[in-house]
């Protein structure tokens, strides 16, 4: 069966001039409800099942946020507060019900592992773009744009392109929806208002020949990736298709609502070029070589890889470049094996990144020896080998103090110890602290990784100022906290709340028991009390005490006062 | 060495007080050859309070030694370890914090007025567990141990700190000789139960409560006790007792007592 064919046109009704000579070829992959799709591809055992995600909104509450198919054919849709939601499963069905909060992160990195994995079909592969209002509102990419310009005949044509797309993006789990235009807003338009139609009565993805957008003028105004707001605003004028809005004077229109509508329908019909962003551009440095014979000799591997790098190396040097990731993939006949290195500061030194390839082969190669006595086979043969640069920045000579002999301001040998260090630990597990504004403890600092591709800017010395009180806090905390039984101590006036024989929960403990062992509290300090924010999700309200046992052992404890449990936090 | 010189010197002084300085100048003389080759030999780093210094032969740390500190838990030995790594790298170098059992807590550390864009800490591979005897696994032990034979041996590196688990004979042996070679302290802290495992640490500290039988301290030292009826004179001072159980050119077994003040961290 033969794409969508539609009739070449240059113009269209309200006259405006459609670019014509446009001769770029962009795909747009959609999936719809991708939140659900992407938790389903992780936990496939949530296949056909009543799954609602919800997010808490500060004012209203929690929200459902995305709901599965069965959920919403009980009634369940995006925006009902979550106790609706949860009355509605209820009276639903028997089934298993899975509620989970949504994670916009994972949703975000998801697709963009499948940005990459894309790379196969097109070499400029990247998301939609959102609004910073919208990215505000929690709203995160759920479509792909692939430039397949001049790619198509590799696949025989168009059509083929978007079906073995689809197909591959069916094999590993998604249920997307394609078309083909010729710029981003009329690819995504018709993704998003098209593609589903014309899939369940063709099955056949979408392709909308160059230079037509006929088809386009019926889709409703949202096609235009305009905000809800101005859609709305739209509505209420009674526009709902572009063909009405077409129509409509471009003036009027910008003073009603600036310039956010001709933005968009420009780039939608091609006035405007709108390139796609791709998400890994091509990398700039690259080195491979073809093994004539696979080996499974290592010592020749290495060698071609030292090659390879030093080649790298030159040219980076050439342009003032220094190396901050480096990125080695092994083509072996069971398939290719990736690794990569990553540098604290940029480097162009053979001698400093080549250990820390070998260390990281070492590990490659450790589950692959044939045996012990013959440690210098692996046991997959390497037919090619590419080395690339992944991440560089603009190298900085700095020239050696001379008279400088203090060996612990060495910063180049502590930058080799934190490669070497990450390169054996990984890259989270060598890490530096950060402050951050939170009382909570947990949340009053951050962990970071010293060595990282994307930090662009060197760490700042901080030299911190002593507080007033040096100790009020443990060095180590408990991780996590040790539950405690306490024993209160008893209220020392009559005419209290609590009766003269009551305990006071307000009042430290008197005995403790940390595990098996008691400790008869001779003197505390507090309480200290803190809470956290409604951002952080259920309120934490603690009341924290520092106590001296009978032992001489100081320990920072603490009252869940939500839960009237008593916790151990640190010992002093 | 010359023993003529020695031979003289010892028939010349036969008052009991003359034979302390003798052995005393003697333990000097070995201490000095011995360490003759490391780096940094002749410096001292300081433990960060003075009557610890002078229960140590040198008034402090040599650099490129290991100190243990054994410790139940909940009697400041974190804090007293600290205070010799912030000494160590006021020259500069970095202090590598372990952590194997993800539990540092870097707003404490800030409060103490460490350079924070000096800290490099390192943590276990392993998933976060509770720390107890064998809870991580070879390869992530030995990832770490390996970790910490690299950074004691980094010259930039002024002084690598933190909890450990029990040390491995040949691990020991392999941090001193990077210690030495580099003039890096190392300061590891220790459960309690591992005070009978050999060890090749040159200082080894026993951290406990001053409660019972208190050692006489040294002089213009007044030992303050945690009884009940003998309450430190302000309530913010708490005492521990430190044991020196191991050190090179000194009387071992001798104890101490030691006040931390808990509001300005001074420790008496």
């Amino acid at each position: 069966m033969s794409p969508a064919i539609i009739p070449q046109q240059t113009t269209i009704q309200a006259g405006l001039p459609i670019a014509a000579s446009n001769t770029s070829r962009i795909l747009c992959v959609w999936f719809p409800n991708w939140p659900i799709q992407r938790l389903v591809v992780q936990q496939p055992e949530l296949r056909r099942q009543q799954v609602v995600l919800f997010r808490r909104d500060s004012r209203r509450g929690q929200l459902v946020s995305a709901a599965s198919p069965l959920s919403r054919q009980i009634g369940v849709c995006p925006g009902m507060p979550l106790s609706e939601a949860k009355s509605l499963l209820r009276r639903g069905s028997n089934e298993e019900k899975f509620l989970f909060e949504h994670d916009l992160n994972q949703d975000t990195q998801a697709i963009e592992q499948l940005c990459k994995s894309l790379e196969s079909f097109s070499p400029i592969v990247g998301l939609e773009t959102i609004d910073e209002q919208e990215f505000k509102k929690g709203r995160r990419p759920s479509a792909l744009l692939l430039d397949i310009t001049g790619l198509a005949h590799l696949f025989g044509d168009e059509k083929q392109l978007a079906r073995q797309l689809l197909q591959h993006l069916e094999s590993i789990g998604y249920l997307a929806r394609a078309a083909i235009a010729d710029t981003v807003g009329a690819a995504w338009a018709a993704a998003h208002f098209l593609s589903d139609r014309y899939f369940h009565q063709h099955q056949q993805p979408l392709v909308i020949t160059a230079g037509d957008s006929q088809q386009l003028l019926s889709l409703p105004v949202e096609a235009l990736r305009l905000d809800d707001t101005i859609a709305d605003t739209l509505h209420q004028l009674g526009i709902r298709k572009l063909s009405q809005l077409l129509q409509l004077s471009r003036d009027d229109l910008a003073m009603r609502f600036g310039s956010a509508i001709h933005l968009r329908m420009d780039q939608l019909l091609g006035a405007t070029p709108e390139p796609v962003v791709a998400l890994r551009t091509p990398a700039q440095f690259m080195a491979e070589q073809l093994l004539e014979y696979p080996t499974r000799h290592r010592e020749t591997i290495e060698v071609i890889i030292s090659r390879l790098i030093e080649q790298l190396c030159r040219q980076l040097r050439s342009q003032q470049q220094g190396s901050l990731q480096w990125q080695v993939c092994l083509q072996c006949s069971s398939g290719p094996i990736n690794f990569s290195v990553s540098l604290f500061q940029p480097s162009t030194s053979i001698s400093e990144i080549m250990p820390l390839v070998e260390m990281q082969l070492e590990i490659v190669f450790q589950a692959s020896f044939k045996s012990q006595k013959k440690r210098k086979l692996v046991r997959f043969e390497v037919n090619e080998i590419c080395v690339t640069v992944a991440s560089h920045v603009l190298l900085v000579q700095q020239q050696r103090d001379l008279f400088n002999e203090n060996p612990r301001l060495d910063k180049q040998s502590l930058s080799h110890l934190i490669n070497r260090l990450a390169g054996r630990l990984g890259t989270e597990n060598v890490v530096y602290p950060t402050l951050q504004s939170g009382a909570q403890p947990e949340y009053s600092y951050r962990l970071k990784p010293l060595v990282d591709a994307r930090r662009k800017h060197r760490r700042q010395p901080a030299q911190s100022k002593p507080g007033s009180h040096r100790l009020a806090r443990p060095i180590r905390l408990c991780h996590p906290p040790v539950p405690i039984k306490a024993e209160l101590q008893l209220t020392e006036s009559p005419a209290s709340k609590y009766g003269s024989t009551a305990r006071n929960p307000h009042r430290p403990p008197a005995v403790i028991a940390i595990g098996k062992t008691s400790y008869q509290v001779e003197q505390t300090w507090g309480p200290e009390r803190i809470e956290t924010g409604w951002w952080r999700g259920p309120t934490v309200c603690r009341d924290y005490w520092r106590i001296a046992v009978n032992t001489g052992q100081q320990f920072w404890i603490y009252r869940d006062l939500r839960r009237d449990r008593w916790w151990l936090h640190g010992e002093f | 060495m010359p023993t003529h010189q020695l031979k003289t010197s010892f028939s010349a002084s036969s008052q009991p007080q003359a034979q302390d300085q003798l052995v005393q100048a003697l333990q000097d003389r070995i201490r000095r050859v011995e360490t003759a080759k490391r780096v940094g030999a002749g410096e001292t780093i300081s433990s960060g309070c003075p009557t610890i210094d002078r229960l140590l032969p040198e008034q402090g740390y040599s650099p490129g030694t290991l100190v243990q500190w054994l410790t139940p838990g909940g009697y400041g030995a974190d804090y007293l370890s600290l205070l010799a790594a912030n000494n160590a790298c006021r020259t500069g170098g970095a202090l590598v914090v372990l952590d194997p059992w993800h539990q540092f807590y870097p707003p404490a550390i800030a409060a103490l007025g460490f350079n924070m864009g000096n800290l490099i800490v390192l943590r276990s591979p392993e998933p976060r567990r509770p720390p107890c005897e064998g809870s991580h696994k070879e390869s992530n032990r030995n990832d770490l141990y390996w970790a910490v034979d690299q950074a004691l041996r980094c010259s930039a590196v002024g002084a690598v700190w933190g909890p450990i688990g029990p040390i491995d004979e040949r691990w020991f042996r392999r941090f001193q000789l990077s210690a030495e070679s580099s003039g890096c302290l190392g300061l590891f802290i220790q459960s309690i139960q591992e005070t009978r495992q050999p060890s090749w640490a040159e200082v080894q500290w026993i951290v406990a409560g001053a409660t019972g039988a208190i050692p006489q301290p040294p002089q213009n030292i007044t030992p303050h006790t945690h009884n009940k009826n003998d309450t430190p004179k302000t309530a913010r001072q708490r005492c521990v007792r430190l044991q020196l159980t191991r050190c090179r050119g000194t009387q071992t077994g001798q104890s101490i007592v030691v006040s931390i003040d808990a509001i300005t961290g001074e420790v008496r």
